[in-house]
């Protein structure tokens, strides 16, 4: 099967797609990675040495909350867990980003269209 | 909280990356890897563990703090590894901070404080006189019907005090003279203390009335000294300039006075100790100094307006003058006038202090310098481990602040002792040093300057390093031409010790020529005697008599060879003549000093042509005569004869000129060195130094003379002295500073040969790996020297290059602001020069010298086997 390279982080969207992740219950730090990669088929690479500043920007904000608890494989592990101004943030950064592809879309489609008339 | 402020900790965080990295292998073998292969493969995707921990961190709030505090830690340890090295950084830096903070302190303590109980209420009032009798723009003293006007038309000053000072004899036979202040009687409510020790202070009624209160305060030191603390002292008769006071009371030393006296007695005895009748006359001399006491509330400025309004009334009733008041705290720094004059001392000072902070400045960075590069491959590690470069040129920063904090430590407690040290050198200083936050402020910045001047080079150094060539040990030797930061630091050396001992050798070559050089004349057998007569007592016509019989009776005395007059010994009056042709443009400035036939036979100066003054060339004859110095000869009529030549002085006499001296050579002596023009002394002249030439011992002269002028006139105190023991007291006078600039010289010597010493040390230990490649190659010893020698002074004479058109600079500097003082610095001087520039090319060669030598002796075979 023909792979494409997978692409680098648009810059500004780690924080998003973090918080994103956290959605669905609580991670640790590889889970967050690995869910990245998994859901984006993986075509988006998260870096490590990016992540955990990310994290600890996130936490430092107050948008997630940190706790050790134990892996699927019973490894003590940090977790972190989203917090209610963390859903109101990621609302908050969905409808902004929803907006910024629309638009970008638009223009990117727009020239062929008044080519064509 | 401190989590809020700090975040996480390491080991947290270090824990987290662990666990990431588990997981992850986990995961890799449940994918089937060997787990070998699982975790490799789980920390390549994972990456640089350490810069991740990093960036974590620099996300911090107090991350700087924390840092600091590690890269502080970093340093101290740092220093533990190297103590010698650090041990030199730390004693020359502090050392160098130190006096020059106590420099900073007794500068700011002479200029802006004065020593006064409650310097608050403290007021000095200075009186700038204008018209006639005015002194320039320097405060005057006051006149005695001023000082009357300002102290009952006050409101504002709640006291007000006059003072005046003089020396005393204490005792007919012992010369030695004391210093007397005539103070008015309520002195010592301004200046304290607040009661005597023994007895009483001054009573108010005692300075009613001129000459009616012949009463004295002793200090309790001359009490000590000279009455050996007798207990019933009160009341006793002492004879003060042969005038008779009763002792009332004995008193510690008011602090703060301006002149420190031993004894006080009411100003209003003044005419009595200095013989002078007009003291309390109207519109009489100008001799009382003004200090009171601001009455609570008011401020200096409503006192010098009070006071004014009172000059102005003065200035109505006197009008041929006019008097500017200030009312300042006393402080040099407020008195009028008087900014200009301490410009120039003070630039010296604190600039030769910064000159040789610099140089340890230098010093230090070479030294760290020389540490850092050994410390090279660390570096290399850590930047390849992760470490930031911003991160890193951080740390080696914190590594030289660190060293000039504790440094500065040490500097406090040098900068409290420099003033005490100073002021027993100089034997002076009724000033305290100023130890407040001014003086802290002032170590705390230079302490961070000298800091960061120091630790920057190296750590610019340290980033310059290509990871690979450092990781395997083999530096690239400095090639060629290429300037290395070490190159600039040794000519940034050599040039500011360049500046600083020729400075240093011009002063010291003044100070020679001042004290020891031949000045032309006789000073060991030959004495001068003062006897100035008081014109009150005496007029024009029997002043002139005193003298003539004196000069015919010490004339007359058995082993007096000759005796001469001259206007002074010290100083003639400086004139301006010109060329007749010429007047009004061609004004020269030279030396005038009008002297008696015998002058230049009594001091030995000898007539190279025409004749000497006789008895008829009196400064009224015609045509009037005088005659000139060489060098006056030389600068009006180069090449040809003065004899018979004239020149015109300022009011346009113009004065034959019938002889020439040869020229007198010391710098404070008869004005030495310039341009002398004698005149004949006029035969009523009432206040000349009487010189005698003498044979043997000067002590039996001096005491024939004395008995003389004691027989012709009981009244009079006679001083008298030889020449050479003027000399001498000058001469031990400028020894403290001879010794002070000596000392700092020294210092900028050690400082160049430690620094040149310690850079070529580490050029032949860094360049090891070459030198053993041309020793094998067949180089001999002598070749390796000739070798290190080259590239060592490449550096120094660059410096010297720099060094010698500053130092000009500076010496013209010099020069100009010394032009007044006892001692003229000539700024041509190519002996100092050349000198200095030797001194430094030896020093600098032998410290290149011995690791030159240690190079050439080393083993090939051992250097290149090293790594």
């Amino acid at each position: 099967m023909a792979r494409e390279d997978p692409l680098p982080l648009l810059p500004g969207t780690l924080e998003m797609l973090i918080l994103q992740t956290l959605v669905f219950g609580p991670r640790h730090g590889h889970g967050i990675a690995t869910t990245i990669q998994r859901t984006s088929e993986e075509m988006l690479l998260v870096d490590h040495g990016s992540l955990y500043p990310a994290l600890q920007r996130l936490e430092r904000a107050g948008l997630i909350d940190p706790h050790w608890g134990t892996s699927d494989n019973n490894r003590r592990a940090r977790y972190y867990r989203l917090t209610r101004a963390g859903r109101k943030k990621l609302t908050a950064e969905t409808s902004k980003w929803e907006r910024i592809v629309r638009a970008i879309g638009g223009v990117m489609a727009g020239p062929h269209e008044e080519e064509a008339g | 909280m401190s989590r809020r402020w700090f975040g996480r900790d390491d080991k947290d965080l270090q824990e987290e990356v662990r666990a990431h990295i588990e997981i992850a292998t986990r995961e890799n073998m449940e994918c089937g890897m060997r787990p070998e292969e699982a975790r490799r493969a789980a920390s390549r995707a994972f990456g640089n563990a350490g810069v991740t921990r990093e960036q974590v961190q620099e996300g911090r709030p107090l991350y700087w703090l924390e840092t600091l505090v590690q890269d502080a830690r970093f340093g101290l340890r740092q220093m533990r590894r190297s103590p010698l090295i650090s041990c030199a950084v730390l004693i020359t830096l502090a050392a160098g901070i130190g006096v020059n903070a106590g420099a900073f302190s007794m500068i700011l303590g002479k200029l802006f404080q004065v020593n006064v109980a409650d310097p608050g209420s403290f007021a000095s009032v200075e009186i700038v006189y204008s018209g006639e009798g005015a002194r320039g723009t320097l405060p005057s003293r006051a006149t005695y019907t001023d000082f009357l006007a300002f102290r009952t038309g006050d409101g504002v000053l709640g006291e007000l005090a006059a003072w005046s000072t003089t020396f005393v004899s204490l005792d007919e036979n012992n010369p030695a003279r004391v210093r007397a202040n005539q103070v008015s009687c309520n002195y010592f409510k301004v200046y304290g203390p607040a009661r005597a020790i023994l007895g009483r202070l001054l009573f108010e009624d005692e300075c009613r009335k001129p000459g009616e209160s012949p009463v004295a305060i002793l200090s309790e030191e001359l009490w000590r000294d000279r009455f050996a603390s007798d207990a019933a002292i009160l009341g006793k008769v002492i004879q003060l300039n042969r005038e008779a006071f009763t002792i009332v009371g004995v008193a510690s030393l008011p602090p703060g006075e301006h002149t420190p006296a031993r004894i006080w007695v009411p100003y209003t005895m003044a005419p009595q100790l200095v013989r002078r009748q007009d003291l309390f006359a109207p519109a009489g001399p100008t001799w009382l100094n003004l200090s009171g006491r601001l009455r609570a509330g008011n401020s200096r400025a409503e006192a010098q307006a009070a006071l004014r309004v009172a000059a102005a009334q003065q200035d109505r009733l006197y009008p041929r003058r006019t008097m500017t008041i200030h009312v300042t705290n006393g402080s040099d720094f407020e008195r009028p006038g008087i900014a200009a004059q301490t410009f120039w001392p003070i630039t010296l000072i604190m600039g030769s202090l910064t000159l040789i902070l610099l140089m340890i400045c230098v010093n230090a960075s070479m030294l760290l310098l020389a540490r850092a590069a050994a410390r090279r491959r660390e570096v290399a590690i850590r930047l390849s481990l992760g470490a930031g470069r911003r991160r890193l040129l951080r740390m080696l920063l914190t590594e030289g602040l660190t060293l000039a904090v504790i440094a500065a430590a040490a500097a406090g407690w040098i900068a409290m002792q420099v003033p005490a040290a100073l002021s027993s050198l100089f034997k002076a200083g009724s000033h305290r040093a100023v130890t407040d936050w001014r003086l802290f402020a002032y170590l705390g910045m230079t302490a961070l300057a000298a800091g960061c001047a120091a630790g920057l080079s190296p750590a610019l150094e340290s980033l310059k390093t290509d990871l690979a060539t450092s990781l395997k040990g083999q530096e690239k030797p400095p090639g060629g031409i290429a300037w290395t930061v070490r190159d600039l630091l040794v000519a940034a050396q050599i040039a500011l010790s360049l500046v600083l001992l020729i400075a240093g050798g011009l002063m010291l070559r003044a100070m020679q020529r001042m004290v020891t050089a031949d000045p032309g004349f006789e000073t060991r057998q030959v004495l001068v005697v003062w006897s100035p007569v008081r014109m009150p007592p005496y007029t024009r016509e029997s002043a002139s008599i005193f003298y003539r019989t004196l000069g015919d009776r010490v004339r007359a005395l058995p082993g007096v060879e000759s005796i001469g007059f001259a206007t002074s010994v010290y100083s003639g009056n400086p004139v301006e003549v010109s060329l007749p042709a010429e007047a009004g443009k061609g004004m020269r400035l030279v030396t005038e000093n009008d002297v008696s036939p015998d002058f230049f036979v009594t001091l030995g100066i000898p007539i190279v042509r025409g004749r000497g003054f006789t008895d008829p060339d009196t400064a009224t004859a015609k045509p009037a005569t005088c005659i000139v110095s060489e060098n006056l000869a030389r600068s009006f009529w180069p090449g040809s004869d003065p004899l018979g030549k004239r020149i015109e002085d300022k009011s346009g006499n113009l004065l034959e000129i019938i002889g020439v001296v040869r020229d007198t050579r010391s710098s404070f002596l008869l004005h030495g060195g310039d341009a002398q023009l004698y005149r004949p002394r006029r035969p009523q002249s009432d206040d000349d130094d009487l010189l005698i030439r003498f044979s043997g011992d000067p002590a039996p002269i001096a005491a024939a003379v004395r008995a003389v002028i004691r027989q012709m006139d009981t009244e009079m105190s006679p001083a008298s002295q030889t020449l050479q023991s003027i000399v001498d007291g000058a001469a031990g006078k400028v020894r403290p500073l001879a010794g002070i600039v000596t000392v700092v010289g020294l210092a900028a010597v050690a400082l160049v040969a430690t620094g040149i010493f310690g850079v070529v040390a580490f050029a032949v230990t860094q360049r090891s790996r070459e030198l053993a490649v041309r020793i094998a190659l067949g180089a001999k010893g002598g070749d390796i020297v000739r070798l290190v020698l080259l590239t060592g002074s490449k550096p120094v004479m660059a410096g010297m290059a720099i060094g010698l058109p500053l130092a000009m600079a500076c010496s013209q500097v010099l020069a100009k602001a010394f032009r007044n003082g006892d001692f003229r610095i000539q700024a041509a001087d190519p002996v100092t020069y050349v000198a200095v520039a030797l001194l430094l090319a030896v020093v600098s060669g032998a410290a290149m010298l011995g690791p030159a030598c240690r190079a050439a002796a080393s083993d090939p075979l051992a250097a290149l086997r090293q790594d």
